[in-house]
């Protein structure tokens, strides 16, 4: 599957500084700074858009605008994230029990929290009409969505798919992470933004994904090693061939195990820093980690993205830049 | 069997009418309303208290580890038990095979939710419970491949709204023709939860009584919940093991409207039917009969026979709207209307449309008012749209006599 087109927002992470305060859990958050959902979006129908939908639409724009003539019936857009827009559904959730009367919530955010709010209004505003979804998957999901676009061009549903994940930096979310990650996780600031690809089935030059595959268990790095070596099946490539190496897990506690199953499966490929400057974004941190690895690596290299979901679930993307 | 197919082998339906294939069917056909009040919360202040919920779930029956599941992943995993039993598949024979489990849903964790939405109430985010927290975002479709001993499955979670189940049956219908999976588990499942039912509230479409769809004095939907999982393999793989078709996913397809986050478009839903058909490479004259998306807001009914009108012309086949029983099941529905339409197709008989009076003229429509109906079913289309102008159609035909 070959990368035909990449944007991601904020397209040159500085890495901080990340925002604290006492309504923030220690790491903070580190928002894009001055994001104008207006010029992200459009004027119209923003009220209650969210700040990952924003970042999404905008990068739709960019993505559509580099890859004139193509058919906007025939393009599908996947978007992963780990919660779509959970500080909307608190805000509604907690009116609804605080208000003098539980419905009297904000009707224009009723739709803003359903998790495929963001998936539309990007093929609304850019009036694209091919399938259409939201994934949802913690860490791995742009792994699984990935996958999921490649099966929609092989099944030739479309002709190219817009596939990546955003996630928003609030307080609501910032705390949410708190609460699941393990005590010994790496403390890292909750970020926001979106990676997004454009990806198509053909034999042209340019970076290629060549290999996708998750596997599960109580043990993280024999489900990451399990992983690392389907994807390199499925690629075709021994393990040696792949040189690059940017691994995402640690924000969840499974920095260790994500060690320990590279070093068991790659060896001792070179270690990509991309990590997390933009803040843990989520579902778009695979995202993030493969815009890194096609900007980091020469022409030609195999790398390798790995991932652990908090549930135990290992992913693995194997890609060659081109 | 056509090559573009795929055998159904098991069907697994959790839902306010019943769980489980056979008293799922004996409902559906007996025209059963799984209307009650309110349970999930208290709804105190509210017009409306009344919704579809599941009766008697209980998790510890279904899971070997409740406590790591919310609801919406507990009756996932029920589903998926209920649909491999169906299919005559023990989980551990699987091991081995290449295993597809997708399941389509419309948000997180709804009933988690609410219990982190409660506690921002009382004392903001930074009071979350980290139990709640991990519940809200572990994945679906991960907690049932756990639960089923799949370690190498591979999983999704697909979240397009009201559409999702049958997007969920649209992938694994390609996992299967393009030779990616030996077994596939899809359709959907969501949790009641109080957001979704206050939004409604707020916004005007739930029903004041009950969900009439098609009836000229609609006015509303009725929430619900529920799982819906179907069993698919390729014939080969069904025929190997001596499997019982019930029926075959013929086709699908989805789209996008494109237009308006919340209102359908007609045309749209008319290209998602269009597109299917083709897929399934049938005409609209092989259509006996729709499992309609029919949820009774006024405008989702009339735009969707609108719909059907423009690809049918003026005498459509049958619609039935399951969601007169069930509720809106929203990430399950789609998956709950496929199995009401394999049970039509294995029992040869429509389910009804229940709480029918008169049928609304802008509609005319037959939806099969109140009472099952006996019809020669071997080509079903089953409806899916969603918000976010998300549509998804799957056909779905009478297995070949064996």
């Amino acid at each position: 599957m070959r990368i035909a087109g990449r944007t991601a927002l904020p397209a040159r992470p500085d890495g901080g500084p990340a925002e604290h305060g006492p309504h923030l859990p220690p790491p903070g958050v580190l928002r894009v700074p001055g994001l104008d959902i207006a010029a992200a979006a459009g004027p119209k129908g923003i009220r209650s858009m969210d700040r990952a939908t924003a970042l999404a639409v905008a990068a739709t724009g960019r993505l559509l605008a580099a890859a004139p003539g193509t058919d906007r019936a025939r393009t599908a857009i996947l978007l992963a994230s780990a919660s779509g827009s959970f500080a909307t559904a608190m805000r509604l959730g907690a009116d609804s029990v605080t208000k003098p009367r539980p419905y009297q919530i904000d009707p224009g955010a009723f739709p803003v929290a359903v998790m495929n709010y963001g998936s539309g209004q990007c093929a609304i505003r850019h009036r694209v009409t091919g399938p259409n979804t939201a994934l949802r998957g913690g860490r791995i999901a742009f792994a699984q969505a990935l996958r999921h676009a490649r099966r929609l061009l092989a099944a030739g549903r479309a002709d190219q798919v817009l596939c990546g994940a955003a996630e928003e930096a609030t307080p609501e979310r910032a705390w949410l992470e708190h609460a699941a990650r393990p005590a010994d996780a790496e403390p890292v600031p909750v970020g926001e933004g979106c990676a997004l690809f454009r990806l198509v089935l053909d034999d042209a030059p340019g970076p290629r994904v060549t290999g996708v595959a998750t596997a599960r268990g109580h043990d993280p790095a024999a489900a990451l090693t399990t992983a690392i070596r389907n994807a390199l099946n499925e690629s075709g490539l021994p393990r040696a061939a792949v040189t690059a190496v940017a691994a995402t897990a640690g924000p969840d506690g499974n920095g260790p195990a994500e060690r320990d199953a590279i070093r068991t499966a790659l060896g001792d490929p070179a270690k990509l820093r991309h990590a997390h400057r933009t803040g843990d974004t989520g579902a778009a941190t695979l995202g993030f980690a493969l815009a890194a690895a096609l900007d980091a690596t020469a022409p030609g290299t195999c790398f390798a993205l790995t991932a652990i979901d908090r549930t135990g679930t290992a992913a693995c993307v194997i890609g060659r830049n081109a | 069997m056509n090559a573009r197919s795929a055998a159904v082998t098991g069907v697994g339906p959790v839902s306010a009418i019943g769980t489980g294939r056979e008293a799922f069917t004996a409902a559906l056909l007996a025209g059963a309303s799984g209307l009650q009040d309110v349970t999930a919360f208290d709804t105190a202040g509210y017009r409306i208290r009344h919704a579809c919920q599941v009766p008697d779930f209980a998790p510890e029956d279904w899971l070997a580890e409740p406590a790591s599941a919310g609801r919406t992943a507990a009756m996932a995993v029920a589903a998926a038990r209920l649909a491999l039993a169906d299919a005559g598949l023990d989980p551990e024979a699987l091991r081995g095979e290449r295993v597809l489990i997708a399941l389509g849903v419309s948000d997180c964790e709804a009933a988690e939710e609410d219990r982190l939405a409660a506690a921002v109430a009382a004392e903001g985010p930074a009071g979350f419970d980290p139990a709640v927290a991990a519940r809200y975002t572990a994945s679906c479709a991960g907690r049932v491949a756990a639960e089923l001993g799949l370690p190498g499955a591979e999983t999704v979670d697909i979240a397009a709204a009201c559409a999702a189940g049958n997007h969920a049956i649209v992938q694994g219908l390609d996992a299967i023709r393009l030779g990616e999976a030996d077994v596939v588990l899809c359709g959907g499942a969501d949790a009641f939860g109080r957001r979704m039912f206050t939004g409604f509230h707020r916004v005007g479409t739930l029903a004041p009584d009950a969900c009439r769809p098609f009836d000229a004095d609609r006015a509303g939907t009725v929430p619900g919940e529920g799982a819906g999982v179907l069993v698919l393999e390729t014939a080969e793989h069904a025929t190997a093991r001596g499997a019982r078709v019930r029926a075959e996913i013929r086709g699908g397809a989805v789209n996008c409207d494109a237009v308006h986050p919340v209102a359908p478009d007609r045309d749209s839903v008319a290209a998602c039917i269009r597109l299917a058909l083709r897929d399934a490479g049938a005409d609209p004259s092989g259509v006996d009969a729709i499992s309609a998306h029919g949820t009774g807001t006024p405008v989702n009914d009339v735009n969707e026979a609108r719909a059907v009108r423009a690809v049918f012309g003026d005498r459509p086949p049958p619609l039935t709207a399951v969601k007169s029983m069930l509720g809106h099941a929203m990430g399950a529905s789609a998956a709950l209307g496929a199995i009401a339409a394999i049970a039509a197709i294995e029992t040869q008989t429509l389910p009804p449309t229940i709480n029918h009076r008169r049928t609304d003229a802008e509609c005319a429509v037959d939806c099969v008012p109140n009472t099952a109906r006996p019809a020669r079913l071997d080509l079903v289309e089953n409806h899916g749209f969603g918000f976010g102008g998300t549509n998804a159609v799957v056909l779905i035909g009478r297995a070949p006599c064996a």
